[in-house]
């Protein structure tokens, strides 16, 4: 198979179907949508462009690489905001931390897992799925054994939970990679149940118990942000699986009662939810002082932001600015376009992840993307819902954007895996490789001499 | 999904569940962006003022006061910046002090006051005792300078900080100090002009608001609003701070040099009213009023009424000239003794045969008898009258707090004695500026002209002139003339005030030897004077001087007189007034001699 055929015959096929104007859909060159409306909107009258400039739409929409694009341009663009957000928002907060010394060590320290991980993300998305899939059970022994270390003195307690060990220099939270190695596991285990999930034991075994082993470690550390998105990560994938209705219904009628238990069981996280239903008897510099900030800097960024840099909030009124409640500082510099701009792009992470769901055709990979794409859609909205009072302080960090080391590297580890799948879409390499070749040859063009150079090399 | 199947108890198809999954999604995020729409476009402006109000700070500016300067701009008085050293008590058992090995070698008050001590020149156990405790606001220091202070933030003691104050300076110490007064503790003026300009040297105060991080710095981001302070005005005195300070140092010598308790000088410009210099003895260092005893913070020069004895006699012949019931001229019968119609007895100064003198002559030998002659010849009450309008009866308003307007009876209440004492300036009294004024008239071709000490203000760049009272005509320019004339006699060879003569220029004045009551109310004590006009031939100054109560020497003409010379001399070279040309053209002292 030639790399210029199959992107052709891809993107032809949906033109084909709508049949008033088939010439002019076939006269549509293959390659880019923006040309075939160029060429065409000469000829046609008005209702038969706008039918063309859709059936080009469509051709995109149904090209093999579109999901590997809209999951690696909106995780890049997240990342890159995150990194200039935390920029923006941390440097205050270092200074007070260092004692005057230096305002970047939040940065850097960010920018240094951003350098390790992109590149491991980027490793991990050339790998092909089925070595992803064999990886799943050493993942899951590996995870639960660094997330049996919380029982150990490495622990060390932080803001409430004590879910961070602290191994050489670097403290980090298994369950961020509890989270991965369970997201790839479920998918292996799930996919080879098939049809038996129709089945009580089939889905407890072992899915939902090693998944109830992991979370009851994490509801040890008193870690119910983590908790809540891990019940999420199951069950996207149990959802996505297959499991019937019925079981559904059942598991979800616990959970709530058994959420709702935990949420009102602990003195801090009562407290916590009181504050959320009546903000006005909260105390304004207590509980009520984070939410109550957050809305502030919303509401002080308005339609368009005060400014890249410009945040006041950030001067210590909001506490984990450039954490937690980095949202809010992304809403008071950049406004509501750049808040939305936030909500579009997980958006599109969401619809590239589902492309990936409804065309790749292995169970695991379906499987595996859902329990991924739920904790990180997952965890981006609970974030976004406590920052814009929707939702109580939970204590979760907006993935991809805020400040936090081994989340970053968990989080773009997921997507890395997510990426590879979509590499593994039916006619993705060809349509990848046939857009490598475009590149190469608009370079050609703007560059003759770079080409022939390399033709006679 | 198999067709048939109960959907609730069948397994679910992937693609249908995540469609289904990417909806929810996709109606929270829908939902979300809703939500921020309302957040920061709808309610966004009022959380925005929510938010604004909490990190809004308004810090007072301090409008400084004005200065005070001299008629030659010359600053007197001015305000520094400096720095109140405050700490809060509860935050110094954080301090920690580190060796090089960043080991802590020392914590809490104790190091603290350590390594303060000497910055602020204390007692290190004193100040290790004011760190200690639980006051928020303790004042360590006062009026510390900036170089000071920087020492101290150095140091970065948890809890010490400071606080923006204005000090007030006076450059030139003791010079002028007994007019320019000082300033309390609060920054109003508690003495001397500061007191009395008081108004118009404070400034206005300002406003600063800006938004401010929990830990207090500015947010460089934020808004800010300044209503900027206005400095007060700056006073502008009529006083030569050089004539004042040589002046200050010439009556001070002779206070010495003569024992006496005090001392004044007051110079004026005659054409003006402008004080040019007004002096009292051991004046006030206002950078440091406490060290002064209280009696000589002020200006006695206003504040003492004394009687003016002989120098009272010029008001009286004055009166007769302008009343033109006599000339310079006049035969005037002058015994030593002269026993009046009611009884009452006076006497000259030394004893001396029966004689008749001109009225130059009663004045140049400063007789007693010929004035009661001279004075007698006009009522009472005309003679208060010239009194009153020669500006006896009320003080000048100059300016300076408790200023006396000396003390002078009506004509009415007079007594038998006292109708005649007044002719030759006893039972009235009459502060030092006053009996100069008299002078300054005669002077200015005998128009009247309140003295003033304050020229103007200068506000904000703006020049206010301190409007001089409207002047008066009081005495004829010739009946003036003459008696600068006939007083130029008292300085010359047969004349009581020798001592006085400049050379290079003619000199017009009187001398005064009053008996004033001591403490007992014995009239056992004297005041010493002269009064005297310079240059006679055009005149520009009037000086008056007065020793109270010398130990050796009692006469005016031997002790003030040369501190009349000292100072007239200096200060008319100081002005570049021109030498006289004329020689004097003295009247004859005896009817005989003409």
């Amino acid at each position: 198979m030639t790399t210029v055929e199959a992107p052709r015959r891809t993107a032809t096929r949906p033109a084909r179907r709508p049949t008033t104007r088939a010439g002019a859909s076939r006269a549509t060159p293959p390659r880019a949508g923006g040309t075939s409306r160029a060429t065409s909107a000469g000829s046609t009258p008005r209702a038969g462009r706008a039918k063309v400039a859709s059936t080009a739409r469509t051709a995109t929409w149904s090209s093999p690489a579109t999901s590997y694009y809209l999951v690696g341009g909106s995780t890049l663009l997240l990342l890159l905001l995150g990194l200039i957000m935390v920029l923006s928002a941390s440097t205050v907060y270092s200074l007070r931390d260092s004692g005057g010394a230096t305002p970047f060590a939040d940065f850097l320290n960010q920018a240094k897992f951003a350098l390790v991980a992109a590149p491991v993300a980027y490793g991990i998305s050339r790998l092909p799925p089925r070595l992803i899939r064999r990886l799943a059970w050493i993942g899951i022994i590996g995870a639960l054994g660094l997330q049996l270390l919380v029982f150990t003195p490495l622990s060390l307690s932080q803001g409430g939970n004590s879910g961070w060990i602290h191994i050489g220099p670097q403290n980090l939270q298994p369950a961020e990679f509890s989270k991965l190695a369970l997201a790839v596991w479920l998918g292996a285990v799930l996919a080879a149940k098939g049809p038996l999930l129709k089945q009580w034991s089939h889905v407890l075994m072992p899915a939902v118990l090693v998944a109830g082993a992991f979370l009851g470690i994490v509801l040890y550390t008193h870690d119910l942000g983590t908790a809540l998105i891990m019940i999420a990560l199951v069950g996207g994938a149990l959802w996505v699986a297959g499991v019937p209705l019925s079981m559904f219904s059942v598991a979800a009628a616990g959970i709530t009662a058994a959420v709702a238990y935990l949420a009102v069981s602990s003195d801090n996280r009562r407290d916590r939810l009181l504050s959320f239903l009546s903000p006005e008897t909260a105390d304004p510099m207590g509980l009520g002082l984070q939410p109550r900030h957050a809305l502030g800097g919303l509401g002080t960024g308005g339609i368009s932001g005060v400014g890249l840099g410009g945040s006041r909030e950030k001067w210590l009124w909001l506490p984990e600015g450039h954490n937690d409640f980095i949202f809010a500082i992304i809403g008071e510099e950049l406004g509501l376009l750049g808040t939305l701009l936030v909500l579009v792009l997980f958006g599109a992470l969401a619809v590239g992840l589902t492309r990936i769901i409804k065309r790749h055709p292995d169970p695991f990979v379906k499987i595996t993307t859902a329990a991924i794409g739920c904790w990180i859609i997952g965890q981006a909205l609970i974030n976004i819902g406590v920052v814009i009072g929707v939702l109580p302080v939970i204590g979760l960090p907006l993935p991809l954007v805020s400040a936090g080391g081994s989340a970053l590297v968990t989080t773009l580890a997921a997507l890395g895996i997510v990426l590879a799948f979509a590499r593994s879409e039916p006619g993705a390499k060809e349509a990848l490789a046939a857009r490598k070749a475009s590149v190469r040859r608009s370079l050609a063009v703007i560059a003759p001499r770079l080409a022939s150079g390399k033709a006679r090399g | 999904m198999a067709r048939g199947q109960n959907p609730f108890t069948a397994l679910g198809t992937p693609e249908r569940r995540q469609t289904i999954l990417l909806a929810a999604l996709l109606a929270v995020i829908l939902a979300f962006a809703g939500r921020l729409v309302y957040v920061q476009a709808i309610i966004g402006p009022s959380l925005a003022q929510a938010a604004l109000d909490e990190r809004t700070r308004t810090y007072t500016l301090t409008g400084p006061r004005g200065d005070i300067v001299d008629a030659d701009g010359t600053v007197l008085a001015t305000t520094v910046q400096t720095y109140r050293v405050v700490v809060n008590q509860t935050q110094v058992p954080d301090f920690r002090v580190y060796d090089d090995n960043d080991e802590v070698v020392g914590y809490g008050a104790a190091a603290a006051a350590e390594v303060l001590a000497p910055v602020l020149g204390v007692d290190a156990n004193v100040l290790g005792a004011q760190l200690v405790g639980d006051d928020g606001y303790h004042v360590l220091a006062r009026d510390v300078s900036p170089e000071v202070w920087q020492q101290i933030a150095a140091l970065g003691i948890n809890g010490v900080s400071s606080e923006d104050t204005f000090e007030r300076v006076y450059p030139n110490g003791r010079t002028a100090g007994n007019i320019l007064g000082w300033v309390n503790s609060e920054g109003e003026g508690a003495a001397g002009i500061e007191q009395t300009q008081n108004s118009d040297l404070l400034g206005t105060d300002g406003r600063l608001q800006v938004e401010i991080s929990t830990s207090g710095q500015v947010i460089p981001t934020g808004q800010q609003s300044t209503t900027p302070a206005m400095p007060g005005c700056d006073v502008n005195l009529t006083i030569d701070s050089d004539v004042q300070w040589y002046t200050q140092q010439v009556i001070d010598d002779a206070v010495d040099l003569y024992g006496a308790s005090w001392g004044a000088v007051v110079v004026v410009e005659v054409s003006t009213g402008r004080i040019v210099a007004l002096a009292d003895s051991d004046s006030v260092d206002p950078n440091n009023p406490g060290a002064t005893p209280a009696d000589d913070r002020g200006a006695r020069s206003v504040t003492s009424p004394y009687e003016p004895g002989s120098t009272g006699k010029v008001l009286t012949v004055l009166s007769a000239l302008e009343e033109g019931v006599i000339t310079p001229t006049s035969p005037v019968e002058d015994p030593y003794r002269l026993t009046t119609d009611n009884g009452q007895t006076f006497h000259d100064h030394t004893e001396h045969p029966d004689q008749i003198l001109t009225t130059t002559g009663v004045l140049a030998e400063s007789a007693n008898t010929g004035t009661v002659n001279i004075g007698s010849l006009m009522s009472d009450a005309t003679r208060y009258e010239y009194m009153q309008r020669l500006g006896w009866a009320e003080a000048t308003g100059i300016g300076l707090p408790g200023e006396s307007g000396g003390i002078l009876n009506a004509a009415e209440e007079w007594d038998g004695r006292q109708r005649f004492t007044t002719m030759f300036g006893q039972g009235v009294a009459v502060t030092l500026l006053q009996n100069t004024g008299v002078f300054s008239t005669i002077a200015n071709d005998g128009v009247h002209i309140t003295p003033r000490l304050v020229d103007g203000y200068d506000c904000d760049g703006e020049f206010i002139e301190n409007e001089p009272a409207e002047p008066e005509q009081v005495v004829s320019p010739e009946s003036s003339e003459q008696m600068i004339r006939m007083l130029e006699s008292v300085v010359g060879d047969a004349g009581t005030g020798g001592h006085a003569a400049i050379e290079g220029y003619r000199i017009a004045g009187k001398t005064g030897t009053a008996q004033v009551a001591d403490e007992t109310g014995q009239l056992n004590d004297v005041a010493a004077s002269f009064v005297g006009i310079a240059p006679a031939d055009d005149p520009d100054l009037a000086v008056g001087v007065i020793l109270y109560n010398p130990s050796s020497g009692i006469y005016g003409g031997t002790i003030a007189a040369p501190v009349f010379h000292d100072v007239t001399a200096f200060a008319l070279q100081s002005r570049g007034v021109a030498p006289s040309t004329e020689p004097a053209q003295p009247y004859p002292l005896t009817p005989d001699a003409s």
